[in-house]
């Protein structure tokens, strides 16, 4: 029992040991853990600062690379553009001068050649000279491209920001669009490289957010948790990217043939049922695998660390006295290498088989599939390939534990859990739940995620309606617009009339942009939380409808 | 059999039909069709909407003229005997106002008084070509692209929504046609690919011979699959797709081959700005219509196609 002491003391160090395959490492390093029980070694924090830091530059790193990309191609582009603009509005501002001239020289003619003057003929003369002057300005307007002709700069510093934000998200708004061959050119290599760095971001921080929104979400549920919602999280089938059904299956197998057992266990009312059950339960242990029994053993070990659990004890007893001398072997279990990882799958496999359920179909499922059912309790990047008792050893008070909660992480330990609250013994079944291991992976419902989404656009439609004097619905659309990457550009903050090349304009403009990438990041976020989700339901509609046949394996 | 039967069989045979035809329509040629002809939809819709609009607008400006045309006549009618500067001064600042109104009505839209109707009737004027059909149906595909060119923006509210809400169902659905059509041209593109090096490998690669010495003729459907076309060749094809349109266009609009190129890369790319949008120098000149309406289907059918091979690119 010791030996369970010291591992569950240990706190969230497992994972970090188990890098590598490498057996000698491990035991080096575990043998190092044994050393140093109670305090932290230099080693460990170190590894977990490089780990805590590689995560953060890989984020944070990223996020620099774009504001830096963003502001170097603003500086560019200022620098390229505003000559030329300038030019532009000082030629144009000069055409429109002699423009005038023209005419009101035309007016003058017109009003001495009536020396009387006749208000009808005046008048309509004067109008067809308007008309004309009209014509004229509307076509400037058109050929010079500027849907507006006003004298505002648009290649400001903040105007440039916001022309190669909308370059990179690939809005394209065109309000602000280079007019020199050169500016032409280099927007495009700057498309080139900038667009695939956007999405690399986009996609990084969305998983980002989204973890944070999951997690977040699962603890705002688990505060409000009762015993019937963590044992439905047991249903939740969770499949793996590249493996398909049947892993899953065979954990959702082996998770609710746990529940079942410690139901089974638990289902004692009389003395006889209860010596029965002992019985059975004996039996059963013993027809269990050396190293089934040992998983068994350690669940118990943690459940009678954690609280005290008379059933856990019961177990760990029966299977104390049944393995006899393999009580040696639970101090290794912590530093199982990738090899055992296998063992411990058969051993949840094999766990159905207590159930009562036929052995040989269980041991199809396991065969050949070495390491499927690893992969689902392992973190999605594959960084830590911790088998996946490890969470089962672990304190809660560790926080997360382990394991970083990727989208296939499996609750393995649904176990305490599920069994923990229909016991009838169980007294300490409330307690239990209070040991939430690495939080169940709670999926966010799509609802939710789209509310998100439309407050976030209805948000802005307020502030920016408020800023810029539209309309709410004018706002909304220009949200909506802009979040999606369209981007038409007829609506533009910061260039409405004279708050162009004004300090508030520029920081309009500079909020625009905020705004647009903290959205954008918002959308890649929703659809990390809902694509599968998604795509399961639609599938489920296309099966339903009848596109797509019924397969016999489903 | 009878009748009762009769129905009994013909139900289901319905509903597999049905089936059938909803598959199709979700598969690969479908989903063409679909797109398509949710674009033309939508180009309706929107020409619908829009349409109404630039009267309003003609008429603003009809009545800016006006109110500008009497405040000259007031001007001149206060002096009795006409000082020239003072007329020219005074002349002038109405007429900057003038420009400033034109200015804005352009901003919102307006295309100008059509040159032929020289009444003040209440004629229609000619047609209205941004929001003509081929142009509607421009407008539908740049929404639905996430292009954008905002060359032609709706004006009137119901616009905006319908906008809106066309665009959330258009975007998934041409994502659905751009992974489709991906796969197809992509499979496509492999098969040949596959072929023409198998033709150049016959030549040089060393056959692999079976154990009894022949030849290994079902080595080479294997390889067929398991051909990756190189990144280059991706490269080269859409760079020149790009430089393609762009010498296409350049002819077709007048433009530079540069200008060109820009504009088919930023609309590849789906930026879409919108500073150069086919059919813009033509409206200048009046009567061209045709030939505008002409250069928005070359266009849209450019961008459909080039899109799609985009999207066969990624696939590989």
């Amino acid at each position: 029992m010791g030996g369970g002491q010291s591992h569950n003391q240990q706190g969230p160090q497992g994972p970090s040991s188990s890098h590598g395959p490498n057996n000698g490492s491990v035991l080096a390093t575990k043998k190092q853990q044994h050393e140093n029980a109670n305090k932290c070694s230099p080693a460990k924090v170190k590894s977990c600062l490089r780990t805590f830091f590689a995560h953060l530059f890989s984020h944070i790193g990223l996020c620099i690379l774009i504001v830096g990309y963003t502001i170097a191609g603003a500086l560019m582009f200022e620098k390229l553009e505003k000559t030329y603009e300038m030019k532009l509005i000082g030629n144009r501002t000069a055409n429109f001068k002699k423009l005038r001239l023209h005419y009101v020289s035309e007016l003058w003619n017109i009003t001495e050649q009536f020396n009387v003057l006749y208000e009808m003929n005046w008048t309509s003369a004067v109008e067809k000279e308007l008309r004309e002057f009209e014509s004229r300005v509307v076509a400037t307007a058109n050929t010079a491209g500027y849907s507006d002709v006003k004298d505002d700069l648009h290649w400001t510093f903040s105007g440039a920001l916001l022309y190669s934000v909308s370059i990179i998200t690939t809005i394209g708004y065109g309000n602000t669009a280079p007019r020199t061959a050169w500016g032409k050119i280099l927007t495009m290599f700057y498309a080139v490289i900038g667009v695939p760095l956007m999405l690399l971001w986009l996609s990084n921080i969305g998983t980002l957010m989204a973890n944070t929104f999951k997690f977040a979400y699962s603890h705002a549920c688990c505060i409000s948790s009762n015993p019937s919602s963590s044992s439905r999280s047991v249903q939740t089938k969770r499949t793996p990217s590249s493996k398909t059904e049947p892993s899953s299956i065979q954990v959702k197998y082996s998770v609710s043939a746990m529940t079942c057992e410690t139901q089974v266990v638990q289902a004692q009312q009389n003395m006889h049922q209860r010596a029965l059950n002992r019985r059975e339960q004996r039996a059963k242990l013993r027809s269990l695998d050396p190293s089934a029994k040992q998983v068994l053993m350690e669940c118990a070990e943690y459940n009678v660390n954690m609280d005290q659990d008379e059933r856990s004890r019961r177990i760990l007893h029966q299977l104390h006295s049944d393995s006899g001398g393999n009580g040696g072997e639970m101090l290794n279990i912590s530093g199982m290498d990738e090899e055992s990882s296998d063992e411990v799958e058969s051993v949840i496999d094999m766990r159905g088989v207590t159930r009562g359920g036929d052995q040989s179909d269980l041991r199809g499922l396991n065969g050949g599939r070495g390491g499927s059912v690893m992969e689902i309790s392992v973190n999605s990047n594959g960084m830590e390939g911790t088998p996946s008792r490890i969470p089962l050893l672990h304190h809660k008070g560790g926080g997360v534990g382990g394991i970083e909660s990727g989208p296939d992480l499996v609750e393995v330990d649904e176990y305490h859990c599920g069994g923990g609250g229909s016991g009838s013994d169980g007294s300490a079944s409330p307690s239990l739940n209070k040991y939430h291991l690495p939080r169940t992976e709670q999926r966010v419902p799509v609802s939710l995620v789209l509310t998100f989404v439309v407050l976030y656009i209805m948000g802005g439609a307020a502030v920016f309606s408020v800023w810029e004097k539209w309309g709410f619905l004018d706002s909304a659309y220009f949200c909506f617009i802009t979040l999606s990457t369209i981007g038409l550009g007829d609506y533009v903050p910061g260039v409405s009339f004279g708050s162009a090349g004004t300090k508030e304009g520029q920081a309009q403009l500079i909020v625009c942009c905020l705004y647009l990438v903290l959205g954008l990041a918002i959308i890649a976020m929703s659809f990390n939380l809902v694509q599968e989700e998604v795509a399961a339901k639609v599938k489920d509609i296309a099966r339903h409808i009848g596109i797509i046949k019924d397969n016999p394996e489903h | 059999m009878s009748d009762l039967e009769y129905e009994r069989r013909l139900w289901p045979r319905i509903k597999n039909a049905f089936r059938v035809l909803v598959a199709f329509t979700f598969s690969h040629v479908g989903v063409c069709g679909l797109v398509v002809g949710y674009m033309i939809c939508g180009a309706f819709l929107f020409q619908m909407i829009e349409k109404q609009e630039p009267n309003t607008q003609l008429e603003d400006v009809r009545k800016i003229r006006n109110e500008t045309a009497n405040e000259l006549l007031s001007i001149v009618l206060m002096f009795n005997t006409l000082e020239k500067e003072e007329f020219f001064k005074l002349a002038n600042a109405a007429i900057k106002n003038y420009t400033e109104e034109i200015v804005n009505a352009i901003n919102l839209g307006y295309e100008g008084e059509p040159l032929n109707n020289q009444t003040h009737s209440t004629s229609v004027p000619t047609e209205n070509v941004s929001w003509s059909f081929s142009g509607a149906f421009l407008y539908s595909l740049t929404v639905i692209t996430t292009i954008g060119y905002g060359n032609v923006a709706p004006r009137s509210p119901w616009g905006k929504i319908a906008t809106i809400l066309y665009g959330i169902i258009g975007m998934p659905l041409f994502l659905l046609y751009l992974s489709n059509i991906g796969d197809i041209l992509a499979r496509g593109f492999k098969w040949t690919f596959a072929r023409c090096c198998q033709c150049r490998w016959n030549c040089v690669k060393p056959r692999r011979y079976l154990d009894n010495g022949q030849l290994d003729e079902e080595a080479v459907p294997d390889e067929e699959e398991q051909i990756t076309v190189p990144i280059s060749l991706c490269l080269a094809l859409m760079v020149g797709y790009v430089w393609g349109g762009g010498l296409l266009f350049a002819n077709w609009e007048k433009w530079t081959i540069l200008d060109a190129s820009y504009f088919c890369f930023i609309s590849l790319s789906t930026i879409g700005f919108g500073d150069l949008v086919p059919g813009d120098a033509i409206s200048s000149t009046p009567g061209r219509e045709d030939e505008i309406q002409l250069s928005f289907i070359l266009c849209s059918l450019y961008l459909l196609l080039g899109m799609a091979l985009i999207a066969m690119c990624f696939q590989f």
